[in-house]
C-alpha cells in the first residue's frame, strides 16, 4: 500500500475529522465516548481501504457510510445486552418537566435519541448536513421514496416524543415564550 | 421546511456546533488499525496446542478473559462443535468453539467446502479489466468485477492451487467466470464462462456458457450456452443438473462431452399435485428451476413457479426424493413477491430463508427449518432481524446465523432436528466481534 495513499487518507482526516465526529456524535444521540470509538471504527476500516478509496475518490461517502452502519451494529448489541440506553432516554420524564427543566432543543435530541438507528441517520443527514433525499438514499442504499417515509415516520415520532401540543401544531414554541 | 423542521435543524445545529474530535484521531485510527493486524497475526502464528492449554487469543485481546456475551472464555463461545468457516474482510478463518481463529488463507472473495477441500475464488485486476468497470460506479467493490480466479486448497490452506485463473480482455471483450463448483469428488470444476463487450458507456453480456474443466488434465468442455448467474448443480461426479433456457423442464448434462438429456419437465404430474397442493387456487405451472441439491438425502429441491390468478408469479420451493414417487412441496408464505434461499444441513435439513425485500433495510425475513421426510417447515425463532448467511452444524441441531458483527446460534427446531436424533434446548446465543462489523461472511459450519 502506497505511502500517497496514506498520506492523502491522513490530509483527509484532517480536514473532515471534526464534521466526521459532530455526525457521529448526532448518530449516537450525542454520546461522546460511543461517537469517538464509532469515529476510530469507521475511519479504521476506511484506513483498512485507503488504497482504493484514494484511488477513485474521497473516502467520505465511505466513511460516512460506515459510521451509520456502525451506530446501527452498536445499537443492536446494546439492545440485546443489558446496557438499554433507549430506555435511559425516555423522553416521557421530559415531557413531564420539560417546562421547567430542560430547553426545547434538549428534549429534541432526546427525542432524537429515542429513535431507531436508521431514523436518526435520515433525520441527522437531512436536517444537520441538508442532504436532500436522494442524496440520502444513496448513501444508505436505499430508495428515495423509502427515505421519504422514513423521515416522515421520525418527524411523527419526534412530536409525539417530543409532547409537541396542538396549541403549537407548527413546532415548539420559541425559548421563554411560557409554555403552559 | 415546516417550523418544527427549521427547530429541529438548528437544535441540531446548536448541540454539536462547538464539538471537537479527539486529539490526534490518526495516532488512535492507527493504533486500533495495528491491534487488529496484531490479533489477526496471533491467531495464525499461535500453534494449537498453546491455544489448547492457554487462555483463548481473542478473548485475550479484547480484555477481561470474558467473551462478549460475558461468559468465562473456558466455557464454548458457541454451541455445536465443530468449526465456523468465515470470510472476515478477505481472510479465510476457521473459528472455534473455543474462541480461536485460525487463518487459512488471505485475498479471498469467499470459498466453498468440498470433499476435504476448499475452492476459493479470489478477485483480481487482469490487465485492462478496468476499462469494462461500470461507467460511474465509484464502489470498491467495482473495481473488480470481471476477474474471478479460483483456486483448490487443503482446509488449511496448504497445498494451493490456481485451477481457473482470471482471463485478460481480449480487444473490446472480457471474460468472467461465475458460479464455480467441484464435483463431489473434487476431480471436476463447473463454471459458468460469460464474455462481454464494452459497448458506449455500457457493458453488455454477449455469451454465456456452461464449462466443465478436468483438474486432472486440465481439459475443459464446452457443455453448451447456460444463462448467467442462473444455478446448476452436479448429480454425481460425472452428471450436472441444469435449468434449461425455456425454464419448462430441467436437464441431465455429461460434464464429458456436454451431451444433455432432458431430466423432468413441468409437465411432471408430481410437481404440477405438489405445487397445486401447496398454492391451491394459483395458476398454472409456468417454470421450474435448481434450488439445490439436498446432500444429505440426495434429495433434489427446485424451485417451481406458477401463475397467480392476476398473473403475478408465485413461487416455491419441493423436493423430489429420487427413491419415492411423492414430491414434497413447502410454502412458507402467501405473497408472490417472497424470495426463497436454501442452506443444506445434515440428514436432509435444510434452512429455508424467506424475505419479502422492502427497500433500505426494511426486509421482513423469516427462516424455517424443514426437512422432506415429515414435509413440515418450522419457523426458527430468533431475535435478529436480518442475516446474510446460515449454516448448520454436522449434527444437525444448531443454525448459525451470521450478520455484520454479530453471529447467532439458536436450536434447530422440531420436528426439523428429529432427524437428528435429538433436539437440543438452548436459548439464543449472540457472539459479537467488533472487528467482524460490515464484513464477516459465515460460508459454512465444518465438523472439524
Amino acid at each position: 500500500m502506497g505511502r500517497e495513499a496514506g498520506d492523502s487518507f491522513e490530509e483527509f482526516v484532517r480536514g473532515r475529522s471534526a464534521h466526521l465526529f459532530r455526525l457521529a456524535l448526532l448518530l449516537t444521540g450525542q454520546n461522546q465516548a460511543e461517537a469517538e470509538d464509532l469515529l476510530q471504527i469507521a475511519l479504521e476500516r476506511a484506513y483498512r481501504r485507503r488504497a482504493s478509496l484514494s484511488r477513485d475518490r474521497s473516502p467520505e461517502p465511505y466513511v460516512r457510510r460506515a459510521l451509520v452502519d456502525a451506530s446501527i451494529d452498536r445499537w443492536r448489541a446494546l439492545r440485546r445486552h443489558a446496557e438499554q440506553r433507549l430506555e435511559a432516554a425516555d423522553p416521557g420524564s421530559g415531557v413531564d418537566d420539560w417546562a421547567g427543566e430542560l430547553a426545547n432543543r434538549d428534549l429534541l435530541l432526546q427525542s432524537l435519541a429515542a429513535l431507531a438507528p436508521r431514523q436518526r441517520a435520515v433525520v441527522v443527514l437531512r436536517y444537520w448536513e441538508d442532504s436532500s433525499d436522494a442524496e440520502i438514499a444513496r448513501l444508505l442504499g436505499c430508495g428515495v421514496g423509502t427515505v421519504k417515509s422514513q423521515r416522515s415516520r421520525a418527524l411523527k415520532r419526534l412530536r409525539e416524543l417530543a409532547g409537541v401540543s396542538p396549541s403549537f401544531p407548527g413546532g415548539f414554541p420559541s425559548k421563554g415564550s411560557g409554555v403552559p | 421546511m415546516t417550523e418544527f423542521e427549521g427547530q429541529l435543524s438548528g437544535a441540531l445545529r446548536t448541540a454539536v456546533a462547538d464539538a471537537q474530535p479527539p486529539p490526534a484521531v490518526m495516532a488512535a485510527v492507527r493504533r486500533r488499525y495495528r491491534r487488529r493486524n496484531i490479533w489477526l497475526a496471533a491467531v495464525s502464528a499461535v500453534t494449537i496446542a498453546l491455544l489448547a492449554s492457554a487462555i483463548p487469543i481473542a478473548s485475550a485481546l479484547r480484555g477481561g478473559g470474558q467473551t462478549a456475551n460475558g461468559r468465562s472464555s473456558a466455557a464454548p463461545l458457541f454451541p455445536g462443535g465443530g468449526r465456523l468457516l468465515l470470510d472476515i474482510h478477505g481472510v479465510l478463518e476457521w473459528f472455534y468453539p473455543d474462541g480461536r481463529r485460525v487463518r487459512i488463507a488471505s485475498g479471498f472473495a469467499g470459498a466453498a467446502l468440498r470433499s476435504g477441500k476448499l475452492l476459493a475464488w479470489k478477485r483480481g485486476n487482469p490487465p485492462g479489466a478496468s476499462r469494462f468497470l461500470p461507467r460511474g460506479c465509484s464502489d470498491p467493490s467495482c473495481t473488480a468485477i470481471h476477474d474471478l480466479s479460483y483456486y483448490t486448497m487443503n482446509l488449511d490452506g496448504s497445498d494451493a492451487r490456481l485451477i481457473l485463473p482470471a482471463k485478460s480482455p481480449v480487444g473490446n471483450i472480457a471474460f468472467q467466470y461465475e458460479g464455480a463448483q467441484l464435483s463431489p469428488d473434487g476431480s471436476t470444476l463447473a463454471y459458468i464462462s460469460q464474455e462481454l463487450r464494452n459497448g458506449t458507456g455500457s457493458v453488455f453480456l454477449t455469451r454465456s456458457e456452461l464449462w466443465s474443466l478436468d483438474l486432472a488434465t486440465a481439459r475443459r468442455t464446452d457443455l453448451g450456452p447456460y444463462a448467467a448467474y442462473a444455478p446448476f448443480v452436479w448429480k454425481d461426479n460425472t452428471t450436472i443438473l441444469a435449468d434449461s433456457a425455456n425454464g419448462k423442464s430441467i436437464r441431465l448434462i455429461n460434464a464429458r462431452d456436454g451431451s444433455a438429456t432432458t431430466y423432468l419437465t413441468i409437465a411432471d404430474r408430481g410437481l404440477i399435485g405438489a405445487y397445486r397442493q401447496a398454492r391451491p387456487g394459483s395458476g398454472p405451472l409456468s417454470s421450474v428451476s435448481l434450488a439445490g441439491w439436498n446432500t444429505g438425502t440426495s434429495n433434489l429441491a427446485l424451485s417451481l413457479t406458477g401463475r397467480t390468478r392476476n398473473g403475478a408469479p408465485m413461487g416455491l420451493p419441493v423436493e423430489i426424493p429420487l427413491d419415492q414417487a411423492q414430491v414434497v412441496a413447502f410454502a412458507p408464505g402467501t405473497s408472490p413477491w417472497i424470495s426463497l434461499s436454501t442452506t443444506w444441513g445434515p440428514h436432509g435439513l435444510f434452512v429455508l430463508d424467506s424475505r419479502l425485500n422492502k427497500t433500505c433495510g426494511l426486509t421482513r425475513q423469516i427462516m424455517y427449518a424443514g426437512e422432506a421426510v415429515s414435509g413440515r417447515l418450522s419457523r426458527v425463532r430468533t431475535i435478529q432481524e436480518t442475516w446474510n448467511a446460515a449454516a448448520v452444524n454436522h449434527q444437525g441441531t444448531v443454525i448459525a446465523l451470521a450478520e455484520s458483527a454479530f453471529i447467532d446460534f439458536v436450536p434447530v427446531p422440531s420436528p426439523a432436528c428429529d432427524a437428528a436424533g435429538k433436539c437440543l434446548r438452548f436459548g439464543e446465543k449472540q457472539f459479537f466481534e467488533p472487528a467482524f462489523a460490515g464484513g464477516v461472511k459465515l460460508l459454512a459450519w465444518d465438523p472439524g
